[in-house]
């Protein structure tokens, strides 16, 4: 942790690099134990806020986080659903499918929204879309590793995992599934934080234009 | 305050506790400890403080063996001015007035 802090220190711009020094040479006065945790995450918050070229607020911050929480929460409970409780054998979740993406869209939408009425700029805009679409694709990955291999024996029946199976070399349903998922990992934050990045820009655009409710 | 910055509170929470001690520089850890503030929250204040030219900054000269060497901070002409604008403008408020009365009519 001390070293990535350096790290990042010596990479702050000039005017800030004195700040950050300062701040680490305290950290080894500060009482270890919860104290010095504490004044270190604040390190690492000072580092984001004084070392991105973008202004960067904790309302924007945690908008963001709660957004991207929210929608991997009704992706999690969306994926469960359709393949765990109520398991189709069948091709048959494209409705489901799409309106999990509409979701996904309308919130990375709402981030840029939100990012610009909390004061951020175009850059923290398409930061904060991309870091949504980013975070909520590797969760969801995640989460598809978990049920896929959890509930492996009914996942298993799906027809097109079958298929799928049937013509690969992969050793086991488990590995096939697996081989799988590592594309999804990758693919899925790379597709979701560009997205973002675009969504968030667009959202933030109508959050400039359209007046807020009481303002 | 006028022709002066606008500082959110927190900032004002700074500039107080630099101004209860002018002669002395001060170091981060002490002034979070006085001020209740945590180092993300006050470090960027210190910066903005210093852009504004309303806060002076220097490394300790001769650090005590075994402890890293401080970066110090005390407030320009313009931090105090600015401080005492603020204790001025508080003093005025309608809250500190009454909380006044009271005190003066036990």
């Amino acid at each position: 942790m001390w070293r990535l802090l350096r790290f990042a220190v010596s990479r702050l711009p000039a005017g800030r690099r004195d700040f950050g020094e300062a701040l680490l040479a305290e950290a080894e006065t500060v009482p270890s134990g919860p104290r010095r945790t504490a004044w270190l995450l604040g390190g690492f918050w000072f580092l984001v806020k004084e070392g991105l070229p973008v202004n960067v607020t904790r309302r924007a911050v945690g908008w963001t986080a709660l957004i991207a929480a929210i929608v991997w929460l009704g992706l999690a409970v969306e994926i469960v659903l359709s393949n765990v409780v109520f398991p189709s054998t069948g091709d048959d979740d494209l409705v489901s499918v799409l309106l999990s993406y509409l979701c996904v869209f309308a919130a990375l939408l709402l981030v840029g929204l939100v990012a610009a009425r909390t004061g951020a700029g175009p850059k923290g805009q398409v930061l904060a879309g991309a870091l949504a679409g980013v975070a909520i694709g590797l969760l969801t990955a995640a989460t598809f590793a978990i049920v896929d291999n959890v509930w492996l024996d009914i996942v298993a029946r799906q027809q097109p995992k079958i298929d799928g199976f049937a013509h690969s070399h992969a050793a086991s349903m488990r590995d096939y599934i697996n081989s799988g998922l590592v594309g999804v990992a990758v693919g899925l934050p790379i597709i979701f934080g560009i997205i973002g990045a675009v969504l968030a820009l667009a959202g933030g655009l109508i959050g400039v234009r359209v007046p807020a409710r009481g303002r | 305050m006028a022709g002066r910055p606008y500082l959110w509170s927190q900032a004002r929470t700074v500039i107080a506790a630099l101004h209860d001690h002018p002669a002395h520089w001060r170091y981060g850890y002490d002034i979070a400890r006085e001020t209740g503030l945590a180092s993300g929250t006050l470090y960027p204040i210190l910066c903005r403080l210093a852009d504004r030219g309303l806060l002076e900054t220097r490394w300790e000269d001769d650090p005590p063996s075994g402890r890293p060497r401080r970066h110090l901070y005390q407030l320009s002409a313009a931090g105090s001015a600015t401080a005492v604008d603020i204790a001025t403008a508080s003093a005025s408020t309608p809250k500190s007035r009454r909380r006044r009365l009271v005190e003066e009519t036990g």
